[in-house]
């Protein structure tokens, strides 16, 4: 083993006893066992390399930087088979019942950030700590939200995004404010992905950007966090924005209403339909709102969707018989529908009738 | 916000409904009448294709070759070589792009096949039902657990048909075999064995700059970022563990599904997964060439074995596409259906079985794309519709994962987390690369 190997080896030791991780350090291999076990890694030989990779796991924290600096190294194989090595450990590492190990794996894979490993190493790191890290690694990780290379920028936005905790929730709020172009847009939309109700203030502010991109992927956000109804959220109006947009402001609204109908606010639910509803120039668009409003409240929605049965659209009447097909039948409904029969069409006749024969078939069903 | 509105002004735009009707008898069953946009008995279905490499350029050829069913009117591919032949195949007669979002503008694009990669099955599927389209999407479904959901919540919150191409399912032989094994002919089966051969193991090719041809960028689209290796990518993404998952997810999208399907398991999962394998000893790929994986189901209580390369059983010896398949073990017999793609086969008991006048009765799909397109026009769910999909997709990833991290893992399917295993759980999900998410 090299003399730099075995002088980072000891480090490690001191440093692991220093940082009060020495139980863990001394539950791994000892010196020996881990050199030859990253000679095996080095070895030229395939069945020996893997033999090495699937005993990683034990070999512990001690092991990450080392198999660092092989991943990093011009021998081929041995990359590939350290950077392997790594993922095995860090699987074995977040085992139940082994937090304090996995910690210990994450100090050090956090060390693997460093410029002086491979652009492979820095990004394989950073995905490794998304399943091991915690608050401790999230400052190293979110200063690579500024590092110059677009990818290592945006694989550290990835492990924020995935990382448990307030920590990384904060840096990805604070890097926010730092970020352009399509970083931007990639934080707002791990923070929707986050669902996290603290980045509300930080993505309304954005909803009144100039920048159309930024304000709907910033009210996209808000939605799948399904915030309560504020007054500082700005709305664009449909008529300004082009066809897709108005297609990804609806789906927000969607998405939006569909949150909080789970949260019980069937109103502010049922609102959201509606407008999208009335504004929406395709047929997919009502045909989820009408799901969406017959989900949040059955009874409530159950005229609009009888009405939808005449709709010139096949999709809008065929999910709207659907759709009444799968309520419980009741005098109401029974009542909406025959109504509805007199003044129908052909195609809506035959779909009330379809409906009336299911809601029949239940009820003489055993 | 905008002001309040009332309920009863929800259908406001459709209060007033449209323009005449013909005047038909009512016997004629609804959905004949065309409406604008959406297809009818008698129009053909436009569909726009994403990604048409290998299994893009079957679709599309497919297509070509039945007029009557589908008309291509555009394609999307990130390779100039890949659209450039596919215009070449289409006459000119379909739109070509480089951006698939512009392909989902279309209006006139009714329904999307989507051959790409794995990892942008879930964002094309999720992004395709966004934009009002039905949906053909190759196998497996997605790469995560959380996509499957993704996926499944889309098609539902807009009311889309989706159809994933695991083609088994439409094969005169699954439901011979459906047919035979639902109506107990080997009585309770407690034990499937799935065979399949190993998988590849690569050389250890350089990494380089991406062609100029290829768009290296939109190829990765939501994986995360990896140098350009010319043994990466295109058909090579199955033996990543990110992007392909190897033949478990590859060809055990097809032989599960048809598991799946003989058991009448797709609303379930398993309740253990137990792995073992180990990783290539040379080359980039990372899928353990040979893999065993023990899935137990519960209530009812039956085993599931993927074995790669497992042992081809005797009566498999004289079916067709017999190099993958399953044997399935019942309390008073057994049966081998093959392969569980395009090539399914099954032993001639199943094929000479009738079941009873009340047996069980196994849908007989028309077809895997003749399915699909039906269902376009009924609004009814395809034989092997978004939840199956999500269902078999699901069996293959537990897989991988008790494999990543050598350990058995307990499943909760209903709730679809793992219990008692945080880190698991934490690799039930993982975020796209740049703007690219469910």
């Amino acid at each position: 083993m090299r003399k730099n190997s075995r002088r980072w080896v000891r480090l490690l030791w001191v440093g692991a006893a220093g940082i009060g991780l020495g139980a863990v350090a001394a539950q791994a291999a000892t010196e020996a066992e881990l050199n030859d076990f990253l000679g095996k890694i080095k070895s030229d030989q395939g069945s020996v390399r893997v033999e090495a990779i699937l005993k990683a796991g034990p070999m512990g924290a001690a092991a990450v930087v080392p198999l660092g600096k092989v991943a990093s190294g011009d021998n081929r194989a041995a990359a590939i088979a350290a950077q392997t090595a790594l993922k095995h450990l860090a699987a074995y590492a977040g085992r139940p019942g082994a937090a304090a190990e996995m910690k210990s794996v994450a100090h050090y894979l956090a060390f693997l950030l460093d410029k002086e490993y491979s652009k492979v190493t820095r990004c394989l790191a950073m995905e490794l700590l998304s399943w091991t890290g915690d608050d401790a690694v999230v400052p190293q990780v979110s200063a690579l939200l500024a590092d110059p290379d677009a990818d290592v920028r945006d694989e550290a936005r990835r492990s924020l995004q995935a990382i448990p905790g307030q920590a990384s929730l904060k840096a990805l709020i604070d890097g926010l404010g730092k970020a352009e172009g399509r970083q931007k847009l990639a934080i707002i939309i791990a923070l929707g992905q986050r669902a996290a109700p603290e980045a509300a203030d930080a993505l309304v502010a954005l909803t009144g950007s100039s920048d159309t991109e930024v304000a709907l992927e910033a009210l996209d956000a808000l939605a799948r966090i399904g915030i309560p109804k504020r007054d500082d959220v700005t709305l664009p109006s449909w008529d300004s924005l082009n066809e897709a947009q108005r297609g990804r402001l609806a789906n927000s609204l969607l998405r939006w209403a569909d949150r909080r109908a789970a949260k019980g606010e069937v109103d502010d639910a049922l609102e959201a339909y509606a407008a999208v509803a009335r504004n929406a120039q395709s047929e997919h668009l009502l045909c989820a709102a009408l799901i969406g409003a017959t989900k949040a409240a059955p009874d409530q929605a159950a005229e609009h969707v009888v009405r939808a049965l005449g709709h010139e659209a096949n999709t809008v009447r065929l999910t709207a018989a659907k759709l009444l097909e799968q309520l419980p039948p009741d005098d109401a409904k029974a009542s909406l529908l025959l109504e509805a029969y007199k003044g129908a069409k052909p195609a809506s006749r035959d779909l009330i009738l379809r409906v009336l024969k299911t809601w029949n078939d239940k009820q003489l069903a055993p | 916000m905008e002001s309040r509105l009332s309920r009863r002004s929800f259908l406001s735009r459709s209060a007033g409904l449209a323009g005449a009707c013909i005047s038909v008898p009512c016997f004629i069953p609804s959905g004949v009448l065309a409406a604008p946009g959406r297809p009818g008995a008698n129009d053909v279905i436009n569909t726009g294709h994403i990604g048409v490499g290998g299994m893009g350029s079957y679709h599309l050829n497919y297509i070509k070759s039945h007029p009557q069913l589908a008309r291509c009117v555009a394609i999307a591919d990130v390779d100039k070589n890949h659209l450039k032949k596919a215009g070449e195949v289409m006459e000119g007669k379909a739109k070509l792009f480089a951006d698939f979002r512009e392909l989902l503008q279309m209006s006139e694009v009714d329904a999307v096949i989507i051959a790409t990669p794995d990892h942008w099955h879930a964002v094309h599927t999720v992004m395709a039902c966004e934009a009002g389209k039905d949906v053909y999407c190759e196998k497996p479904a997605c790469c995560t657990i959380a996509e499957g959901r993704a996926m499944v919540n889309a098609a539902r919150r807009y009311g889309r048909i989706v159809q994933i191409g695991s083609q088994g399912r439409s094969q005169p032989a699954a439901w011979y075999a459906g047919n035979y094994l639902r109506n107990g002919r080997v009585g309770k089966v407690s034990k499937v064995a799935c065979w399949h051969y190993e998988n590849p193991v690569g050389a250890t090719k350089l990494d380089s700059e991406p062609p100029a041809d290829l768009d290296y960028d939109a190829w990765l689209g939501p994986l995360r970022w990896r140098p350009y290796n010319r043994d990466c990518v295109h058909g090579n993404f199955r033996w990543l563990l990110e992007s392909g998952g190897g033949q478990i997810r590859d060809r055990g999208a097809h032989v599960m599904s048809v598991a799946l399907f003989l058991m009448n398991a797709d609303h379930t999962g398993p309740r253990f997964i137990e792995a073992t394998g180990a990783p290539p000893e040379q080359g980039l790929y990372e899928c353990p060439p040979k893999m065993e994986v023990v899935y137990t189901f519960k209530d009812p209580d039956w085993v599931m074995y993927w074995s790669q390369p497992g042992e081809q059983p005797p009566e498999a010896a004289d079916l067709g596409n017999n190099r993958y398949g399953a044997k399935y073990y019942g309390d008073n017999g057994t049966l081998v259906v093959s392969g569980g793609d395009g090539g399914t086969d099954t032993e001639k008991k199943a094929k000479d079985y009738h079941a009873p006048l009340n047996g069980v009765s196994v849908y007989r799909s028309p077809g895997h794309h003749e399915d699909f397109f039906n269902c376009m026009r009924t609004r009814q769910q395809p034989i092997m519709n978004i939840q199956a999909g999500h269902a078999v997709a699901s069996v293959c990833i537990l897989g991988n994962l008790a494999y990543r991290l050598g350990r058995k893992l307990e499943w909760d399917a209903a709730k679809e987390k793992f219990i008692g295993d945080d880190q698991a759980n934490l690799l039930l999900n993982r975020p796209g690369r740049s703007i690219w998410h469910i």
